[in-house]
């Protein structure tokens, strides 16, 4: 099928999307405006997620700009919903016949943000696709299996549908020395050969008027049976060498989705080490604010209890000076003014207040209070009043700063056990946590698709034993060996040439995006593709990763994108974002080079580049379900 | 009048490739059944003839 041509894609309910575009007829492009968060790049993502991946692998593969995987139902909707998309195309056969095809898919679940990975609950993924307006349906991966086989719309949903976050993938990819390989990878994917078909197909041709020609002449029925034989196992051995180009394909296919799976695996990773990189940095921060904070509480400790003493006594001054006062007064200390009178009690040998004579104990104790008589600093020191120098400790002001410390250190606690990833790190961990399974799968597929090969290929080997011995025991055949011996050779050379014209198609598609660079932004600019620098812009025959600027790469990635699609038409969401004055230019480019061109534009898009695509734009406007 | 250049990308690339192959089967190799279908003869050609004309090539 050739010259496909889309018509209508509807959306109604993916992500919340309510709106038909109905591009304008065969010849003509289609601009439709559309503002922003109106649906744009979700209908570039279902245009990809439904060509590339088939109804029993489509669930939870739905990507949306940073979101991988992003979920398709409508997360504003309770309960039970259903989405559907429809797309409608026509492609021209070999006699140039229009035929019509329908692919619908339908989705049905409920959202629930809480359920994992996406929220995307008990979805239920149909697909129906209609050829010429439903003379035959096919359901299920039927459907996807015809598009792959008929459009190769799987191999090339990515560039068909382009839009800025692929643009810049592309970018990335150019400028990533490291990533030359997957780069050129994608470009052998691309190579396509149709002459070798050709070949293969008149060689084919010439075997059977061959077999033909032999059976006519046969009038022996043993030698019958064995022409019939002969032309079973040929025909089995073109369909098994048919199969094994079919596996390889698959092979080489799941082994790029694998490599880019495993590519992001890693780009992940070093963005899950610096956040946790980045979480280590800020635990050992609060760490060492609570390490300070445990030494003050510690110094402010240990200042109390030095001053202990001056605080406990505060109290005890009155106290002090009452005792003081109460042994002055009725301690019976003598005081230095009955001093006198002792003298005068030993000198006249009796007490002169009582007037009773002294005896030896009287005597003993009157001596005895004679020496207990305080000496006159004593004195002064009952006289005086007892008092603590003033002090600046304030024990409450202590004791808030301790309190408000320890509480700093509960708060620290808490950060420090709150530190985990943030939201998008924790998207992030979940993107990689769910890569492991895929890439596991695509493992297995790639080990079960190469096992098979393997069986295709003993079974090739086997095939052509067996035709070659039914050919020589095959005495009709013998006139004509010299056909079938020489056509088995072409065949070689043919296959042979298939591997040397690999690296003379990067050169190939090279220069086609050279070209197309050129006639965007003109003719001082070209771009190179190689196995050492990947693909890199020119600007006057000297080429670098830094030449041309954003606008200019972003132009280089456009041209790598035609290069890389299979089909036209070229659908864009968001065209002119970033290209700056070559608006015009790459309006002319995109219009001269495509059988069909459907762009998505913004409002602020139009000026100098949608009138150059199609003379009227349609708004479109996302309506309520 | 706009002049912008047509590549036709798609077109191109595919025609290039075939030329391509084209020149690595004549290059690689003097096979004689691939330049029959190459000059666009073999269709014309008897079995005959074909055999006629691999054994004159055999031998030259």
């Amino acid at each position: 099928m050739n010259d496909i041509h889309f018509h209508l894609i509807k959306v109604a309910g993916y992500r919340g999307r309510n709106f038909t575009l109905k591009m304008n007829p065969r010849g003509k492009n289609s601009v439709f405006i559309m503002d922003g968060n109106t649906g744009k790049t979700t209908t570039i993502e279902l245009l990809r997620w439904c060509f590339r991946f088939k109804q029993s692998e489509a669930a939870n593969k739905f990507e949306h700009m940073w979101y991988k995987p992003a979920h398709i139902l409508d997360d504003t909707k309770k309960g039970h919903q259903t989405c559907e998309i429809t797309v409608q195309f026509t492609a021209l056969d070999d006699a140039n016949s229009e035929h019509f095809f329908q692919l619908r898919r339908v989705t049905e679940g409920e959202f629930d943000p809480n359920y994992p990975p996406i929220g995307d609950k008990n979805l239920s993924i149909s697909d129906t696709f209609e050829i010429d307006h439903g003379s035959e349906v096919l359901q299920g991966d039927e459907a996807n299996d015809y598009l792959s086989r008929e459009f190769r719309f799987d191999e090339c949903a990515e560039y068909f549908c382009f839009d800025g976050e692929k643009a810049r993938e592309v970018m990335q990819l150019a400028s990533d020395s490291g990533k030359i390989d997957l780069l050129l990878n994608l470009v052998n994917r691309r190579t396509t050969h149709p002459a070798l078909e050709e070949y293969k197909r008149r060689l084919d041709e010439l075997r059977e008027k061959v077999l033909a020609e032999a059976k006519a002449k046969i009038t022996e029925k043993a030698l019958q049976i064995s022409m019939g034989k002969l032309a079973g196992k040929m025909r089995a051995l073109r369909q098994t060498e048919k199969n094994l180009e079919e596996i390889k394909r698959q092979i080489d296919w799941n082994s790029l989705a694998e490599k880019q799976l495993r590519d992001r695996l890693k780009q992940l990773d070093e963005k899950i080490t610096s956040a946790k990189a980045e979480n280590v940095i800020e635990r050992n921060k609060y760490e060492l604010e609570q390490k300070n904070i445990r030494r003050e509480v510690a110094e402010k400790r240990l200042s109390i209890y030095k001053d202990t003493l001056k605080w406990i006594f505060a109290d005890l001054t009155d106290a002090v000076n009452q005792i003081k006062t109460e042994v002055k007064e009725k301690g019976r200390l003598p005081e230095p003014y009955r001093e006198e009178l002792i003298k005068s009690c030993k000198d006249s040998g009796s007490c002169e207040i009582c007037g009773r004579p002294l005896d030896e104990a009287s005597r003993r104790r009157i001596e005895s209070l004679e020496r207990q008589v305080a000496p006159h600093e004593v004195q002064v020191f009952l006289s005086s009043d007892f008092s603590i120098p003033a002090s600046t400790f304030n024990p409450k002001i202590e004791n808030d700063t301790i309190k408000r410390l320890i509480e700093k250190h509960r708060e620290l606690d808490l950060k420090i056990n709150s530190i985990k990833l943030s939201e998008k790190d924790a998207q992030l961990v979940a993107e990689r946590d769910s890569l492991d399974p895929q890439i596991n799968a695509l493992k297995e597929k790639i080990a079960g698709l190469s096992a098979d090969a393997d069986a295709l290929k003993e079974l090739i080997e086997g095939l052509r034993r067996e035709v070659k011995e039914l050919r020589e025991k095959n005495a009709a055949l013998a006139e004509n060996k010299i056909i079938l011996d020489k056509i088995d050779e072409s065949i070689q050379i043919i296959d042979g040439a298939a591997e040397k014209i690999k690296v003379r198609a990067t050169e190939i598609i090279s220069n086609v995006i050279s070209e197309g660079v050129s006639s965007v932004l003109g003719p001082k600019f070209s771009a190179r593709l190689s196995q050492t620098d990947g693909l890199v812009l020119g600007e006057d025959g000297f080429y670098g990763k830094e030449k041309g600027g954003y606008s200019g790469r972003l132009i280089l990635s456009y041209c790598f994108a035609e290069a890389m699609t299979l089909v036209d038409p070229i659908i864009v969401d968001t065209p002119v974002g970033n290209i700056g004055s070559q608006r015009e230019k790459l309006a002319d480019h995109l219009a001269a080079n495509h059988k069909q061109v459907v762009l998505l534009c913004l409002p602020t898009e139009i000026i100098n580049f949608a009138p150059f695509i199609s003379p009227k734009s349609l708004e479109i406007k996302n309506l309520e379900q | 009048m706009r002049t912008n250049k047509q590549v036709v990308i798609q077109k191109r690339i595919d025609e290039v490739m075939r030329e391509e192959f084209e020149k690595v089967i004549i290059e690689s190799s003097k096979d004689p059944l691939l330049k029959l279908i190459r000059e666009n003869k073999i269709d014309s050609m008897s079995l005959q003839e074909i055999r006629a004309y691999l054994r004159g090539n055999k031998n030259e």
